[in-house]
């Protein structure tokens, strides 16, 4: 027991009872303010024993086919759509970045490559820029360009749609056995923390799948699905429950999965072992509904910050039109 | 000579070889004419127009990096298949209908020169010995009549050559534009005398700007080929219709009714465009419009 440090495992049952807190009990601890009987030495000390997990890489899939901008979408991915003169993609590189993260994983339809030439370093543009002597264009070209050399990218296929379980099982042999972030470019959110640091954060103690939410009027519906969960501190719940895009109304919880996800190895065997749904399809939701069936703990952070949804053509074309009103007014 | 034929108007030439610098990093990976203008690319409103008004050929001069425009006005079987197997029948016809919309053909713009007379240039093998319209691909106007039909109709009873024209209410903005020097004929059309490029506000012939698109004779191939560089040390258009006008060939001004002009040049202008169509969308237009009053 090294330096008395407690790793505070949610699978504790740390006095016999289940160990329940206010917030996440912050690392530096002393191990005998919280128990001094035998058993929970013994399971602190597992604890301890494996590392901590770090989030060094982030998965970012663009692998749909954004029916719901179609026949806008029909070649160009609905992530190289402009959001205030940048392509929406921009913004989750932008927040990967700010989380200290380096490595992205791109899963990408094999058909679809135009992305890929956006993430391609291109010093030309620069060039082009100098000579028609626009001093903005020139900032933007040189942030982007600074933001690409920020990163390592690999790209893996996904061949067919079978869901975003399906998609991110692609990415296996890159991930390994790592903890790793999955970032939607869909959801933009506008925020002084970066919505992932804000799921990093938590993470660091956790250790355990960490998922983003945000609240919603009851009457709308949300395109990942409502969960339930018991309130742990003021953002921070244990998801109790998850129900894939329900009907308006039908449920009592105001929470909605967003698309930032901290997903451990653990979640990555569920997706393989898990048959596909009803649709046909593989989704990533159905192995938290399985792992929480196991007793398995996963966590919700409700994110700070203004969500600018970009996943259907009425929400992107508000989003931008807040982003662009917000510029302006300042 | 052999005496002018005056034939029905059925290839339009789309230039779209540009680079899109202004709209960098957007139009780093993607086509200035792909732009979404709500669910479609920009270039997919200037082939509708040119549809609506009785055009078969779309001939359209790409460039590097513009294949996406191609695959665009294409069939796209995996998506089509996805679509029918999920029931998304509406979506399923319009994503088909794309790629019938027209007779598509490509031309990659050739020769080392700038300037958008180039692309016309380079349009000669697939135009061939004809009447043909000119239409750019990164901009549109929504009429009623659409506006080439409108020019077509003046080509027909006029028989000459057509440019689009445009009021210019503020002063300040005919610098921008080709201005022209107008003999009025009747109601919304004209004689043109001359066009002048960008003129200093005061020098402006009238504030009739002739933007957007012609209707030219085969004629133009060789004034083009035999023009010397211009302006910036381009090859313009304007040059070859102001030779053309010199040579004696009529050439009228066709004011757009019923018009609304949306210009896409640069990100500002942009998003005025997607507020002002939003608004209209039949699916979310009203909804759109008490929601930009609430911000």
């Amino acid at each position: 027991m090294a330096n008395n440090i407690i790793e505070w495992d949610g699978n504790c049952t740390l006095i016999g009872t289940p160990f329940l807190v206010d917030s996440l009990v912050p690392r530096d601890l002393e191990f005998r303010k919280l128990s001094a009987k035998p058993h929970s030495i013994i399971l602190i000390q597992e604890s301890l024993s494996s590392p901590i997990m770090e989030i060094k890489k982030a998965i970012i899939p663009i692998a749909g086919l954004g029916t719901r901008f179609l026949p806008l979408s029909k070649i160009i991915p609905k992530e190289l759509f402009p959001l205030l003169g940048k392509p929406i993609i921009q913004y989750a590189l932008e927040e990967i970045k700010k989380a200290g993260i380096k490595e992205i994983i791109l899963i990408v339809n094999p058909r679809r490559k135009l992305i890929l030439d956006y993430l391609k370093r291109t010093p030309d543009d620069e060039k082009t820029a100098k000579k028609i002597q626009n001093h903005n264009l020139l900032k933007e070209i040189k942030n982007l360009e600074e933001l690409l050399s920020n990163f390592s990218v690999s790209v893996v296929y996904q061949a067919k749609p079978l869901g975003t379980g399906h998609a991110l099982l692609q990415t296996k042999k890159i991930i390994g056995e790592e903890p790793v972030a999955v970032v939607y470019c869909d959801d933009v959110i506008d925020s002084k923390i970066p919505s992932l640091q804000q799921l990093v954060n938590v993470f660091k103690t956790s250790q355990r799948p960490t998922i983003a939410l945000k609240k919603i009027p009851k009457e709308n519906e949300s395109p990942y699905g409502i969960v339930e969960g018991e309130k742990i501190s003021s953002r921070l719940y244990k998801i109790k429950k998850f129900f894939e895009k329900p009907l308006a109304g039908t449920i009592s919880s105001d929470l909605t999965s967003i698309g930032r996800y901290l997903l451990t190895p653990e979640v990555f065997e569920y997706l393989r072992k898990i048959p596909f749904n009803g649709k046909k399809e593989l989704g990533l939701t159905d192995a938290f509904i399985e792992m929480l069936k196991d007793g398995k703990i996963i966590y919700g952070q409700e994110i700070e910050g203004e969500w600018l949804e970009c996943g259907d053509k009425d929400k992107w074309i508000k989003s931008s039109f807040i982003l662009s009103s917000k510029q302006w007014n300042h | 000579m052999e005496p002018l034929k005056f034939n029905p108007i059925t290839k339009a030439v789309i230039p779209a070889a540009g680079f899109g610098t202004r709209f960098l990093p957007i139009t780093k990976a993607m086509p200035k004419e792909m732009l979404p203008i709500i669910d479609k690319p920009v270039i997919q409103y200037v082939v509708e127009e040119a549809v609506a008004s009785g055009i078969k050929d779309a001939i359209i001069i790409t460039g590097w990096n513009k294949r996406a425009i191609e695959d665009h006005f294409d069939r796209h079987l995996e998506l089509e298949n996805f679509l029918e197997r999920h029931g998304r029948k509406k979506e399923l016809a319009e994503v088909k209908k794309i790629a019938k919309l027209a007779n598509f053909i490509y031309i990659r713009q050739k020769g080392r020169l700038y300037g958008n007379a180039v692309p016309v240039l380079s349009s000669q093998p697939a135009v061939g010995n004809e009447f043909f319209a000119v239409i750019w691909g990164d901009e549109f106007i929504l009429a009623e009549p659409p506006r080439l039909q409108q020019m077509i109709k003046v080509y027909e009873k006029y028989q000459g050559a057509v440019i689009s024209g445009v009021r210019i209410d503020k002063k300040e903005n005919l610098s921008r534009y080709g201005m022209a020097e107008i003999e009025p004929l009747e109601e919304n059309i004209y004689k043109i005398k001359r066009i002048v490029e960008k003129p200093l506000a005061n020098e402006a012939p009238s504030n009739l700007a002739t933007h957007g698109a012609y209707i030219l004779p085969p004629e133009i191939f060789r004034i083009i080929k035999n023009l010397k560089a211009g302006r910036g040390g381009e090859i313009w258009l304007v040059d070859a219709v102001n030779q053309l006008i010199k040579e004696g060939f009529p050439v009228f001004a066709c004011e757009v009714k019923n018009a609304q002009y949306y210009d896409t040049g640069d990100k500002i202008e942009y998003l005025k465009t997607i507020v002002d169509l939003a608004s209209k969308h039949p699916d979310f237009g009203e909804e759109f419009k008490k929601y930009i009053k609430i911000i």
